[in-house]
């Protein structure tokens, strides 16, 4: 960015105008002791739990260092520094700053990365917006909500067609590590390009180079538009990593109550879970289970009850009047990432219970091949059912039915040489449904595209075709159906509806292909 | 910075000793005496040869013998005069549960809860030249409104300070001096 002399000149005559000298009052303390990015203060008597408190910049003209008040006690202040804390010592002042840790929010947040404070580390220059939004809010009550009714595509069959995730909804995203879990996310957000659902992606604890590489494929696929990056990598201290999800979570609030829809991923909660035990055990809470401090509960359950759908009274309200007539929505994605498929460990359970439905990966399934490494019968949506769009609901239905007979049936048969018909039947339906929903990395699919699929499935179309020819028989089917039946494509994607009329189209798309496939 | 204090932080452990000190003399009536016994009694304790001296660390001096020798460094601290018999038990007792050194502490702590108990505020008034007579009624007025208790005001001298004062009332820093101003405009501009 180059700036002319004169355009210098007159930004500091703006600042000078700007700036009002009057004696000022402040709250003061001093550092006592000074370990591990935890300060203990002594004084501070008014300071507020949460509270930002501002210490000594590491040189004269940087930005001050920030920390937060997490232990008020009869003497002293136990705060965690927000960022690098080697240039402080004992016996430098900490000033109260009456304020909530607060980060910036607004549209111009878009395709930008950004720290957990909300400072871009993109390389990109400043961020243009002065609104700010404190990262704790209390998550909205029972009068400002509405019940879940729209869907969030994925773009994903296996996740669209079995568990289906509503606009509002808190899904997690469950699994050992590399089998997937951020690869679904990374799908979610790449299937809401041009749908108007704001994206966020919260990368806690995860290596920079990971995040990069999120970052880059997100642009390849033209999804960095409407998505946020919250980056607090493995680097950065407890305290960021403990934040970031809280910043990301406000950053999407401002969305909701605008009458937007928003979707948040939360990439992962047991590393946040991680950090805070770090900096509860620095700040001498005592260690319960797994040495996790008391409040790790109440740590994720705050979180995941801001996702929420608000009403449009709700929103005409936060908006002043000038959204009318649209609810607000934050779906949430929490990844949690169990060790050895444990998810009866203390944070799994938690987030467990406290999302509505998870969506359990596999390794086996994952080195089986069947990737999204899904398993059909452990992951459950238990709202987003009454979201989904009626054409999936119909045809998708026998989809969980099949592959659940399937697995009883598929241990059971390895012994039995000779099956009747219907087993027999039973077991190549599944064998077939399971092939259907495997899905390529950064391929989602639209409605009507899996509505042609699972049509194909669900009507016995897919019965003669030899398994391994499963895939490609679905990308030609797909193909001939982009470009002979383009306008029923377009009519299913619209509506989303299953009638007779679509019916019959979605039976000529099958039955005209079948009869020119040669296999 | 410019501004130096020594802020001590008085030990947990101190406390339950300064409230019974601060409930004895209240009781008999000997706030200033306690205070000034007190005062002299840590003054002599913080000295570092004491110190190390006093502490329970040292195993060569039993506990009423450290409690003697503050006793007798009290008496001459004082011109001579006898010390209350009951202020003398106290640092007995101090010394036998090995708490004779958090003195400092002590006092600091009967300090507070005497200002508490009497609505005084200490305040202090740090400024780049002297100040008058007439500025310190002005600021003890200003600040008496402000808090409605009592303000004791010492009054310090800072050249860093370039011009104003700083007023220091417990946490409370209300800077009005040019220094401050420079760095909050500097801060202004460079953000």
């Amino acid at each position: 960015m180059q700036l002319k002399p004169s355009e210098i000149s007159d930004l500091i005559r703006q600042r000078l105008h700007s700036y009002q000298a009057v004696a000022e009052a402040r709250t003061e303390g001093t550092i006592v002791s000074l370990a591990d990015g935890i300060a203990r203060i002594y004084g501070l008597d008014n300071v507020m739990q949460g509270e930002m408190i501002e210490f000594p910049a590491p040189r004269e003209g940087d930005p001050v260092t920030y920390g937060l008040a997490m232990n008020l006690e009869r003497d002293s202040v136990g705060s965690v520094i927000l960022g690098d804390f080697e240039h402080l010592s004992e016996g430098d002042k900490a000033l109260c700053t009456g304020r909530i840790l607060e980060v910036p929010v607004g549209e111009a947040l878009l395709g930008r990365v950004v720290n957990a404070l909300g400072h871009p580390i993109d390389g990109k220059g400043p961020i243009g917006t002065d609104l700010t939004a404190p990262i704790e809010k209390i998550a909205p009550g029972v009068i400002e909500r509405q019940s879940v009714s729209q869907p969030v595509q994925t773009g994903l069959k296996a996740i669209d067609a079995m568990v289906p995730i509503g606009r509002g909804q808190r899904e997690l995203i469950i699994g050992d590590r590399q089998t997937g879990k951020t690869a679904v996310a990374i799908d979610a957000i790449i299937n809401q390009k041009g749908t108007g659902i704001k994206c966020i992606y919260v990368a806690i604890g995860q290596k920079n180079s990971s995040i990069a590489n999120v970052v880059r494929k997100l642009e390849e696929h033209g999804a960095m538009d409407h998505t946020i990056v919250v980056a607090a990598s493995a680097s950065e201290s407890a305290a960021m990593l403990f934040i970031a999800p809280y910043s990301g979570c406000s950053m999407g609030e401002y969305f909701r109550d605008r009458g937007e829809d928003a979707l948040i991923i939360y990439d992962d909660l047991s590393k946040q879970a991680v950090a805070y035990r770090q900096v509860s055990l620095l700040l001498r809470r005592p260690p319960g289970r797994e040495a996790f401090p008391g409040d790790v509960f109440y740590l994720h359950s705050r979180l995941l009850e801001r996702a929420s759908r608000i009403n449009a009274d709700e929103v005409e309200r936060l908006t002043n009047g000038a959204v009318k007539g649209q609810t607000g929505s934050l779906t949430a994605l929490p990844v949690i990432e169990t060790q050895a498929g444990d998810v009866s460990a203390f944070v799994p359970t938690n987030v467990i219970s406290i999302t509505d439905g998870q969506i359990y990966l596999e390794t086996d399934l994952f080195n089986a091949g069947i990737r999204p490494a899904i398993n059909p019968g452990l992951s459950v949506s238990r709202v987003g059912g009454a979201a989904q769009t009626k054409i999936i609901k119909k045809l998708g239905g026998g989809i969980r039915l099949a592959l659940a007979q399937y697995r009883e049936l598929a241990a059971f048969a390895q012994f039995a040489s000779d099956l009747d018909e219907t087993t027999r039947k039973q077991l190549e339906r599944g064998q077939r449904v399971t092939e259907l929903m495997k899905q390529k990395q950064y391929s989602p699919m639209s409605v009507a595209e899996m509505g042609v699929s699972l049509f194909a499935v669900e009507r016995g179309y897919l019965d003669d075709i030899a398994l391994n020819r499963i895939g490609a028989f679905e990308a030609g089917l797909l193909a001939h159906a982009r470009t002979h039946y383009a306008e029923l494509i377009a009519k299913i994607n619209a509506t989303g509806d299953l009638n007779d009329e679509i019916e019959a189209g979605l039976k000529k798309i099958a039955e005209d292909f079948k009869a020119n496939y040669v296999g | 910075m410019a501004e130096t204090t020594t802020v001590v932080r008085p030990a947990a452990a101190a406390r339950p000793y300064a409230r019974a000190a601060f409930e004895d003399a209240q009781a008999t009536q000997a706030l200033p005496v306690w205070s000034d016994l007190l005062q002299t009694a840590a003054t002599i304790t913080a000295e570092s040869a004491l110190y190390s001296l006093l502490g329970p660390w040292n195993p060569q001096l039993r506990g009423e013998q450290k409690a003697d020798l503050v006793a007798g460094l009290c008496r001459d601290a004082r011109g001579g005069a006898d010390l209350p018999e009951v202020f003398v038990t106290f640092l007995r007792l101090l010394a036998e549960n090995h708490r004779l050194h958090m003195l400092p502490s002590i006092a600091v702590l009967f300090e507070r809860l005497r200002a508490e108990a009497e609505s005084v505020v200490r305040a202090e008034l740090i400024s780049a030249i002297a100040v008058t007579d007439a500025q310190r009624k002005r600021v003890i007025k200003a600040l008496k409104a402000k808090f409605q208790r009592s303000v004791v005001l010492d009054c310090k001298i800072d050249e860093a300070l370039v011009a104003g004062a700083v007023i220091r009332v417990g946490d409370l820093v209300i800077d009005g001096s040019a220094r401050g101003r420079l760095d909050k405009l500097a801060m202004a501009l460079s953000q």
